[in-house]
């Protein structure tokens, strides 16, 4: 966005805070859904990250861009929240808490649909099962295709320690995979 | 290398990054091969990190965002800054009229203390001033009996404060002079 319309929606112009909220509401919530699994929280995540960026726009250095630096608020706010969830997760409570949604489809080939799904819940229940910011690096890393220096600039941490965290957190899965069965 | 060695630096973290990123060369993809064939925990361990890397590949359907979504956000945004507003004009105006108190309050106590000091030089300067008129007063009328008593005191300090030298010279001379018209006769 311009500076002008970040300084216009700061002040609380209307348009520009329509204008600023249009433009990031739908990576911000694919990022909170994809992390924290859950529609209602996901939105509320999301709407308070774009309202925090809206407070603190004063903070921020327009010599930079602007995505990263919204979804950094959205990624810190996804990972206080995951924080403050229970430690742990079996993948066989999955589907009975309500953590991860089951959304009917109407597709021609219900059972590509059942399998794609089933594969889908067990990804997210993995997921679960690693910390906030290992989940934070894997979502943004695979889901929303960034690189390692995009990484970087939302979470903060080192490319480095971004490889290190994402082969940990894929062995971590492949070794839950392995003591669940579910891979043999 | 020996195979020791090669299998201490396959089991290395850098090593399986390297392997899962397609980054090995030709020859350390022929060593990680030989490696798997031989470790059977190596291989297992390696098949569900590329399962797990098939199943990442995928994004998972995210659900459509509510038409609301937007009005929302922007009346919570509108809210959360008129709140912020009104919390930082509070705290403005709080500091303004602690500032605004301070400075009053330490002219008032700056004023009371000048009012003070005047009163005290006003109302003191006038018994002294009486005392003085009237010991010139009385001076002027007995200046007559005081005199010797005023001289006596001037020379005393005369004395007091002259170097003994002066004394002693001025006590011969005068002893001398004495002397002589006793001779002479």
């Amino acid at each position: 966005m311009e500076q002008e319309a970040l300084l216009l929606a700061q002040r609380g112009d209307r348009d520009a805070l329509s204008d600023l909220v249009t433009a990031y509401q739908k990576p911000l919530f694919y990022l909170c859904y994809r992390m924290l699994g859950e529609r209602r929280e996901a939105e509320d995540a999301a709407q308070e990250a774009l309202v925090k960026a809206v407070v603190k726009l004063h903070t921020y250095d327009t010599e930079r861009p602007f995505k990263p630096w919204v979804m950094r608020i959205a990624s810190n706010e996804c990972i206080d929240r995951l924080r403050r969830r229970k430690p742990e997760v079996s993948l066989d409570d999955m589907g009975e808490d309500g953590a991860w949604e089951w959304k009917a489809g109407n597709s021609p080939n219900p059972e590509a649909e059942l399998l794609h799904d089933e594969r889908e819940t067990q990804v997210r229940a993995l997921l679960e099962t690693l910390s906030a910011t290992d989940r934070a690096v894997v979502v943004l890393f695979y889901w929303e295709g960034l690189s390692y220096v995009e990484i970087e600039e939302v979470t903060g941490l080192t490319v480095s320690a971004i490889k290190s965290r994402l082969f940990r957190a894929r062995r971590s899965m492949a070794q839950t995979l392995l003591e669940e069965g579910m891979y043999v | 290398m020996s195979e020791h060695g090669d299998d201490v630096l396959i089991h290395t973290e850098a090593w399986w990054i390297r392997a899962l990123e397609d980054a090995l060369t030709p020859e350390e993809a022929r060593q990680w091969a030989a490696h798997r064939a031989r470790c059977a925990d190596c291989q297992r361990e390696w098949d569900a990190m590329r399962h797990v890397e098939r199943w990442l590949q995928a994004p998972p359907a995210v659900p459509a965002l509510p038409e609301l979504f937007t009005a929302q956000t922007v009346a919570r945004a509108t809210q959360r800054l008129q709140r912020q507003r009104w919390w930082m004009s509070f705290a403005a105006t709080l500091m303004v009229g602690l500032v605004t108190w301070f400075v009053l309050s330490s002219l008032g106590m700056a004023v009371v203390h000048l009012e003070r000091l005047i009163q005290t030089l006003l109302i003191g300067w006038q018994p002294l001033l009486g005392s003085l008129t009237r010991a010139l007063m009385g001076l002027s009328l007995v200046w007559r009996d005081v005199l010797p008593l005023v001289a006596g005191g001037i020379v005393g300090c005369v004395v007091l404060l002259m170097p003994n030298g002066v004394i002693a010279t001025a006590m011969l001379v005068w002893l001398a002079r004495r002397r002589a018209p006793a001779q002479s006769a």
